[in-house]
């Protein structure tokens, strides 16, 4: 059973239930042990059913195997589905790969979305435009790809020509499920930034037919991810030429340790202190989920040329998943604009 | 009542303090319902709790700020097509086709600009392409493969601000979008050079510099998918900035109207996009 299936809520609304009538059944039976015995059952049966629930939502364990931390690792790249074809025409594959990081320390595994035309003999010669898509706080790669299904969604925009066929990387953002870095490298602690600008894009670079260059290299995310797609863009413009923010915010909301989550770390300050790069920012938002519209609102007026913005507004919905569904398709249709397209290898 | 409101909260634990004490009173009630009454009371109090909880994060972070928000909201999200060009039935034929748009007078050219058109144009009729501006004096110009070439022979008189209206009066005529690249023979380098919005620049119009051009361009694309845009300027727009048109670093899309206009209007960032085999 998984762990983010209906029927283990199921399960734990009836194990509450169970819980709650053993107690009104044996009540009168027991004395203060066994009565505080069946309390605390019963508080514990319906804070793990909430939790069971909250991590649906969240996918901070996706498999009950990362929740006692006994995960597989995933096998290494080694010919790297040379021979491999998609298994139906027109989708693309998702495959997870462990990602080292020589230059950050750590060690993740990341999942790949590789486009059908990947496999397709005329795509064999090409290498492909990449985009790093990160996920919120709490979550995991698994929400991009359990709650915002992304393969079913590039497939049809790649399919309906919307967006060019394109490599979708889904790193981790953080070592610790439970530890928000917001992508940074936190003082004392890991160093997130340089795993997703330099250990990922290297090993990617090194192991996957994608383009080498910044016109093809672009950012998104959702909620802290989309704080840490903006952030990371403003900060490494020599590598990314484009980031599409989905409910992000303009301060990263946590304490880096060095204090740059108000400084170098910080959007708006960026944004006002320092000299503006050339690229592209597609900022969106819904208008009632006040803290990321605000903080949307923020950067796109603060912008100025070089840096262009185009901002996508849902009236309703707020910080949910049934709006960042409604938005990954003009975000991703919107990048793909931005970036250079699949090209022969050189 | 508005699910982030306080009046729900307090309702709520209002209600749960209720189910307590309701719980409390009728533990021990006379007849043979006495288990049916507690576990009623128990399981009250046990969702009155959850869903006090639950508001009061709900209300902190905002993730569902309506009864409407939770049930998934209304979908916005819309699709255009792409918008012909007057030209594209003279266009499809492949061959150059001199261009000679109003805007051109402004342009002070030394002869009317010459459209080509990739193979794919005809066929892939819901795609728009980036652009590729050659400045030369050459008439034997090849053309780019995934982009609409435009073969523009500047005069002395040429100023590049003049130009800047060329992806919008090509937007007119052809399926393009404000996407562009641009190969310049030496002698016009510092115009491409001054081009507004600084696409990038290749030296010469030899089949490399267009192979080059091809890379640094995204794919021909069929109109995007479209949320809403700002409703208004956030501040106003400096006046005289371009409207439309290539990716002016001077105008921004904040704010414009571009909402389901295909991708002309929202041009600087609007749709690209890929051949058909893919």
């Amino acid at each position: 059973m998984s762990i983010d299936g209906t029927w283990t809520l199921v399960l734990g609304l009836l194990v509450v239930l169970a819980f709650t009538v053993g107690t009104a059944l044996f009540w009168d039976r027991t004395r203060v042990l066994g009565r505080t015995g069946l309390i605390v059952l019963v508080v514990v049966g319906v804070a793990s059913t909430a939790a069971i629930e909250v991590n649906r939502l969240t996918e901070t364990y996706p498999s009950w195997s990362a929740l006692t931390g006994d995960e597989d690792r995933p096998p290494p790249p080694t010919g790297l589905l040379a021979g491999a074809s998609p298994a139906l025409p027109g989708k693309g594959r998702l495959v997870t790969y462990q990602v080292p990081g020589p230059a950050s320390g750590m060690d993740m595994p990341m999942s790949v979305y590789l486009p059908a035309a990947y496999f397709a003999p005329d795509g064999r010669g090409l290498d492909f435009p990449v985009i790093e898509a990160l996920h919120g706080y709490p979550g995991t790669p698994q929400s991009w790809i359990k709650r915002l299904d992304i393969v079913g969604r590039l497939d049809q925009e790649i399919a309906a020509g919307r967006m060019a066929p394109t490599v979708v990387l889904l790193p981790f953002q953080t070592p610790n499920r439970l530890l928000d870095t917001e992508c940074t490298d936190m003082a004392g602690g890991p160093r997130s930034e340089t795993y997703l600008t330099r250990d990922v894009p290297d090993w990617a670079r090194a192991h996957l037919r994608v383009r080498r260059d910044r016109a093809a290299w672009a950012l998104t995310g959702y909620s802290a991810g989309a704080f840490c797609a903006m952030n990371l863009l403003l900060r490494h413009p020599d590598q990314y030429t484009a980031a599409a923010s989905l409910s992000g915010y303009a301060d990263p909301g946590i304490k880096v340790g060095d204090h740059s989550e108000k400084t170098t770390n910080n959007i708006a300050w960026r944004l006002t202190h320092l000299p503006i790069p050339a690229a592209a920012l597609w900022i969106g938002w819904a208008d009632d989920d006040v803290d990321a519209r605000d903080g949307s609102r923020r950067v796109a007026e603060l912008a100025k040329p070089p840096l262009t913005v185009v901002t996508a507004v849902v009236p309703r919905g707020g910080h949910s998943h049934a709006v960042w569904r409604q938005m990954e398709g003009p975000a991703f249709d919107w990048l793909s604009a931005q970036l250079a397209r699949p090209a022969p290898q050189v | 009542m508005s699910l982030t409101g306080l009046p729900l909260i307090l309702l709520t634990w209002a209600l749960a303090i209720a189910a307590v004490v309701a719980t409390v009173r009728w533990w021990r009630p006379a007849g043979r319902s006495r288990v049916l009454v507690r576990v009623a009371g128990l399981v009250a109090i046990e969702v009155l709790v959850v869903a006090g909880v639950g508001l009061i994060v709900n209300r902190e972070d905002s993730f569902y700020p309506s009864w409407q928000a939770l049930g998934g909201g209304p979908n916005v999200v819309e699709v255009a097509s792409a918008r012909a060009g007057r030209l594209d039935d003279t266009l499809d034929s492949h061959g150059a086709v001199a261009w000679s748009p109003p805007a051109a007078e402004a342009w002070h050219l030394a002869g009317a600009p010459r459209l080509i058109v990739p193979a794919e144009y005809a066929s892939q009729a819901d795609r728009t392409f980036p652009i590729v501006v050659v400045l030369t004096a050459a008439t034997d110009v090849p053309a780019a493969a995934g982009a609409v070439t435009v073969v523009v022979h500047p005069s002395v008189e040429t100023a590049a601000s003049a130009l800047s209206t060329l992806p919008e009066s090509l937007g007119e005529d052809a399926r393009v979008t404000g996407r562009m690249a641009i190969l310049a023979d030496p002698e016009w380098m510092g115009l491409a050079h001054g081009w507004p919005g600084h696409p990038p620049v290749i030296a010469g119009h030899a089949p490399a510099a267009f192979a080059q051009a091809d890379r640094d361009l995204p794919a021909p694309l069929a109109a995007p998918e479209n949320l809403p845009s700002l409703a208004a300027p956030l501040r106003p727009s400096s006046p005289g900035s371009p409207s439309l048109g290539s990716p002016s670093p001077g105008s921004r899309s904040l704010g414009s109207p571009s909402l389901g206009s295909p991708s002309l209007g929202s041009s600087a960032f609007g749709s690209s996009s890929l051949g058909s085999s893919w």
